[in-house]
């Protein structure tokens, strides 16, 4: 075989084998784009959502116990408008009710519980059965029980609710003010640690529940979508819980190759969460810290002379400092 | 006669594997960079708008300025969905009584009519001047979706070589979400 032969009957061989990577190169690149894409759409909404939930939230107090049913109602029509519009099926029933279904379940939470916005199989007035998304009903955040006595329910904030098992009451407050009841109060980071725990406790026994139903009604109805149980990073568990907001869960959205799509994103609305500095008149001094700092509410706020009324929140150390105040010595800000 | 044979498909071979194979890799890869910059500057103009709440003519001739540098002719489309919240309110007799429900109204704004506010036609208005911006209110959402005019070069050679006449764009990208400010 003269040379040119043997490179002719390479070339045919190795040709097939080179198209074939090629195209499948093709395809992960193109997987890879559409899963940024879904990530990106999602997210997009998800943070759209919980702007619009601070910009209607933001005229509302807690105290005056705001009618949340229409804010959530607006809020996940916000959420789910954004997908909608961004996938541009807007006014396709189809579609968008297939839209619905990769996203089974959204989890709205307050200051004091949290609320599932999940796909559910009922009878409507009519007696037809529908399968939409519907409000589950509100959970608190309830925690374990503490010194065989304390059954606690928490709050995204300090604010606690302590039912005692002993005398039958129940006592409301800030966490600090039963610090002689309950020793787990006395240091700040561990009742954090607890307060984070059970609200992640809470809403993932809520889901798991859920993820039963669905199983069934899936299995019933034939979706096509299975709802597994997502994971979540415990610094996202972190944020989450640090404010009233939208967590939601998408699964299913098609995809070209590989593992099934899934994705969890999270819309914080910044509410609760306050400003990250307190300046205070503490021995004649100005001074400022961090709104967690130990000091700060074991000594400060203990003392006689303290006035709340004084108190000024900064949103950084350069409005603090203009204004007069000097950084607290053991927090540092 | 073997030997001709031979010949003939190593002329094809090597016209293929020496023309067509580089010449269709060189092509791609433009695509993909027009793809990451059209993906960017869609991002950006939408995330520009998003943030101001209006479309001036400047914005939008910088990011068509933008995405045309790669070469490509392309279709662009402006979408303006305004929402309104109206609360809903039930007839009883001659009073109007709350029903304690909102109701989300949509109202899509069309590429020429956006258009028709950012380059009026005969208008001795300057591009500066604030009649020539779009507006758009909190809350409403807004999207740009851009696809390559025509069929691309790479995608005519595709079609040459693999007999197949695809008529989905090359490029394709939609960006966009909610308006997040009313800065004017």
């Amino acid at each position: 075989m003269k040379p040119i032969s043997i490179a002719v009957v390479f070339v045919i061989i190795i040709l097939p084998f080179l198209f074939i990577t090629g195209q499948q190169a093709e395809i992960a690149k193109e997987d890879l784009k559409l899963r940024c894409y879904y990530d990106y759409v999602i997210d997009n909404a998800v943070q759209d959502a919980a702007f619009m939930l601070s910009q209607r939230a933001g005229q509302l107090t807690y105290g005056e116990n705001p009618d949340n049913s229409s804010l959530k109602d607006l809020l996940v029509k916000d959420f789910f408008d954004s997908l909608y519009y961004a996938f541009n099926v807007y006014g396709n029933k189809t579609l968008m009710a297939r839209i619905e279904s990769y996203v089974p379940v959204l989890v709205y939470l307050e200051w004091d519980g949290f609320s599932l916005y999940a796909i559910k199989s009922f009878k409507n007035e009519q007696g037809i059965t529908e399968v939409r998304h519907v409000w589950l009903t509100k959970k608190h955040y309830v925690g374990e029980v503490l010194d065989d006595r304390y059954s606690i329910r928490y709050t995204l904030s300090d604010h606690v609710y302590i039912y005692d098992r002993v005398s039958h009451s129940v006592l409301e407050g800030n966490y600090y003010s039963f610090q002689d009841r309950i020793p787990s109060f006395n240091d700040q980071q561990k009742f954090y640690d607890l307060k984070l725990a059970s609200i992640r406790r809470s809403i993932e026994k809520e889901l798991e529940m859920y993820m039963e139903e669905y199983k069934e009604l899936a299995g019933s109805r034939r979706l096509s979508v299975d709802f597994s149980f997502p994971s979540v990073d415990q610094g996202d568990w972190k944020r989450a819980l640090e404010d009233q907001g939208l967590l939601i869960f998408a699964q299913g959205f098609p995809v070209l190759r590989g593992q099934k799509y899934e994705h969890y994103a999270l819309g914080c609305a910044r509410i609760v969460r306050r400003a990250l500095l307190v300046g205070y008149h503490y021995d004649i001094r100005k001074l400022f810290c961090k709104t967690s700092c130990d000091f700060y509410h074991r000594e400060v706020e203990a003392s006689p002379g303290f006035d709340a009324e004084n108190i000024i929140y900064f949103n950084n150390a350069y409005d603090a400092a203009s204004d007069g105040f000097s950084p607290c010595p053991k927090c540092r800000p | 006669m073997d030997n001709v044979w031979w010949k003939v498909l190593a002329f094809l071979l090597s016209a293929v594997l020496l023309f067509l194979v580089p010449l269709m890799n060189i092509l791609e890869r433009q695509i993909d960079i027009a793809y990451n910059v059209v993906f960017a500057e869609c991002n950006r103009f939408a995330d520009a708008c998003r943030d101001t709440g209006y479309i001036t003519p400047n914005m939008f001739k910088e990011f068509t300025d933008r995405i045309n540098s790669t070469g490509n002719t392309y279709d662009i489309k402006l979408s303006h969905v305004h929402r309104t919240v109206n609360p809903v309110y039930r007839q009883e007799g001659t009073s109007l009584i709350f029903t304690g429900r909102y109701e989300v109204n949509h109202i899509a704004v069309d590429e020429t009519e956006i258009m028709g506010v950012l380059f009026p036609e005969n208008s001795p208005l300057s591009v500066l001047d604030p009649a020539r911006r779009y507006e758009m209110s909190m809350g409403d959402l807004f999207f740009v979706e851009v696809k390559n005019r025509g069929k691309t070069m790479a995608a005519a050679l595709r079609g040459m070589i693999l007999f197949i006449d695809s008529e989905s764009p090359d490029i394709f990208v939609r960006a966009g979400g909610m308006v997040r400010n009313e800065a004017y």
